[in-house]
């Protein structure tokens, strides 16, 4: 218990009347790299909303470190936890690096400029997600797995022990979904960087993630390594469709449909 | 490639050129009008200032007129910025959102309770104004507002049109309710104008427009980050709740103190933000500095337009203003987005 960095104790929520999260617990140590996975509507980006501190939930508790969210000031959460939505609308034309600096925001007073030490972080975010190259361009004006590299790297500016992201690789091709998740898995590997992020590609959650929570209806169904949970039983009743899970000689899980017929 | 950001010398770099801009114009605007006026004879004291005419076009005609002007520009472009940013849509406006129609409701308000313009020093007829424009922006705020707490540009100018429907409705309600001296009153101040001003009355309103601009500018990376996004800002470590609040009661401050004085001048705060955006970028800790004094300078050189144009016959400020800014809006609604 003491060794956890993350303590999700009873937590309900709802949106106007629909329940959306029931009694949700869960505790996570330092260093994990959790996939929260499920169907659509099944609550998972509202679950990493309430773990990434910007939505309150209706009733139970988070702590992280064994501190009540409540009682951190809104700068000194964001000095130990991030939270990156999965898409990203830009109202006005701010250059890259402009948004990559937001990531030192929780290190800085009101109305000063970042200084030398800012800009070296933020350097170094922008070269560990290979953006260095579009820097000076306009957030608006580069490619969607570009913009996703970059709000990471302004993630990664703002130095988090726990980052949550949002189906950081939903919308991408392959190429970035693994250049994505290599980014983090390195994040995770040199500085122990909790991850908590939500996937739909059963796949590649198995293959970089060491932890699976499955949701379902806004409840957790399973919660265990990847062995356990992607299994054709859960995977099955959740999803609503028939799949073979197959343990090929490599070891990789692979979660076949079967035929595209659901249940 | 290296992250160029502004430093604080380029910063004042900047900034200090919007300055030169603004001098230059404050300098050469007075000595333009219907009437010729001679600096030497203005400045001479041969004469007693009241038989001195060209002193007193100079000192009380022509100056509090640009003062006027350069702090409704100014108010109106610093409001026209916040808003943008808050409501993350470029097309928001103290005009487009119906925030000016608000403060006139507030301020006709006062006007037909017979208030004068201060009392005690308590600017009466602004902090109505500025009470009619937060009422405007929590209205159109809730309206358009969707679940996920974005502000979509089609609902955003309906909700605006509904609050201007709806407070014209008001004013012409008390207005048509109002006897002949408050009437006249009304329509006089209904039609706009910087004409009618005293230095006494641009006193009272300037500690609530330098006010705005301080705070405003104080809290700039904070609507820096909240215009990416709430979610995100509040991930950033942004009391977003606070900001907002901050931001939307300033920018009614701003837009109910120049409105309470000139009338509702339309466009001014959707113009300046988009040209100075286009020449500084977004972040606000430059264009809102770069805004009051590209305002300020913008609505100086469109009121003395206004003056000159068919003098000696003048056209209310508002129509080259609105002949300005009818066109720029339907551009910015029909422009290909990136």
């Amino acid at each position: 218990m003491n060794s956890s960095i993350l303590q999700v104790q009873d937590i309900n929520f709802s949106y106007d009347k629909d329940p959306v999260l029931r009694s949700i617990s869960m505790n996570v140590s330092p260093g994990e790299f959790i996939g929260v996975i499920g169907p659509n509507g099944s609550g998972k980006s509202t679950l990493l909303k309430l773990l990434g501190g910007v939505l309150k939930p209706d009733s139970g508790q988070l702590h992280f470190k064994e501190r009540n969210y409540l009682d951190y000031k809104q700068k000194q959460l964001a000095q130990s936890i991030t939270w990156v939505p999965q898409e990203h609308p830009m109202a006005f034309n701010f250059k890259v690096s402009e948004i990559v600096l937001m990531g030192r925001h929780p290190y800085l007073s009101a109305f000063t400029f970042e200084g030398v030490d800012d800009v070296k972080i933020a350097h170094s975010a922008m070269e560990r997600t290979q953006t260095l190259q579009f820097a000076q361009r306009n957030f608006n004006e580069i490619s969607g797995g570009e913009k996703q590299r970059v709000v990471i790297a302004g993630a990664i500016a703002q130095e988090p022990e726990l980052m949550i992201l949002d189906e950081p690789t939903s919308a991408l091709d392959i190429k970035y979904q693994i250049q994505i998740l290599n980014i983090l898995k390195q994040l995770n590997e040199n500085q122990q960087t909790t991850i908590i992020l939500a996937m739909h590609d059963l796949y590649l959650a198995s293959k970089f993630c060491t932890r699976l929570i499955l949701l379902d209806e806004g409840k957790v169904f399973k919660d265990g390594t990847t062995e356990d949970v992607l299994q054709k039983e859960p995977i099955e009743k959740v999803y609503g469709v028939k799949v073979h899970v197959i343990h090929d000689q490599n070891g990789n899980i692979i979660i076949s449909p079967d035929r595209l017929c659901t249940q | 490639m290296n992250i160029n950001i502004i430093n604080r010398k380029q910063y004042i770099g900047v900034i200090f050129l919007f300055f030169l801009f603004f001098l230059v114009t404050i300098s050469i605007t007075p000595l333009i009008g219907s009437v010729q006026i001679d600096l030497e004879k203005a400045f001479s004291r041969d004469l007693a200032f009241n038989d001195n005419v060209d002193a007193n076009i100079l000192f009380l005609a022509r100056i509090p007129r640009i003062i006027l002007a350069a702090l409704t520009g100014a108010a109106l472009s610093v409001a026209g910025a916040i808003l943008q940013s808050l409501l993350r849509n470029d097309l928001a406006a103290p005009f487009t959102l119906g925030v000016s129609s608000g403060a006139a409701l507030g301020a006709v308000i006062a006007i037909s309770l017979g208030l004068p313009y201060s009392i005690a020093g308590i600017p009466t007829v602004p902090i109505a104004a500025f009470l009619g424009s937060l009422g405007a922006i929590s209205l159109v705020f809730s309206l358009a507002r969707t679940r996920t707490g974005d502000f979509p540009t089609p609902i955003l100018l309906l909700a605006g049109v509904t609050a201007n429907f709806f407070f014209a409705a008001l004013v012409m309600l008390i207005h048509y309710l109002s006897d002949f001296t408050q009437s006249f009153r009304i329509v006089r101040w209904l039609m706009g104008g910087l004409d009618i001003t005293s230095y006494k009355t641009l006193i009272s309103i300037s500690p609530m427009i330098f006010i705005g601009f301080g705070v405003l500018i104080f809290y700039g990376r904070d609507f820096n980050v909240i215009s990416t996004g709430i979610q995100s800002a509040m991930s950033r470590g942004v009391e977003v709740i606070k900001v907002q609040k901050i931001g939307f009661i300033m920018a009614s401050l701003l837009t109910g103190a120049v409105v309470s004085l000139s009338g509702p001048i339309g466009f001014v705060g959707l113009i300046v933000p988009h040209i100075v955006r286009l020449i500084v970028g977004p972040d606000l800790r430059i264009l809102l500095p770069a805004s009051i004094f590209f305002g300020a300078s913008f609505l100086i050189i469109c009121d003395t337009l206004a003056r000159t144009l068919i003098a000696p016959t003048e056209i209310p400020v508002g129509i080259i203003t609105a002949m300005l800014g009818g066109p720029f809006f339907v551009w910015l609604l029909k422009r290909p987005k990136t």
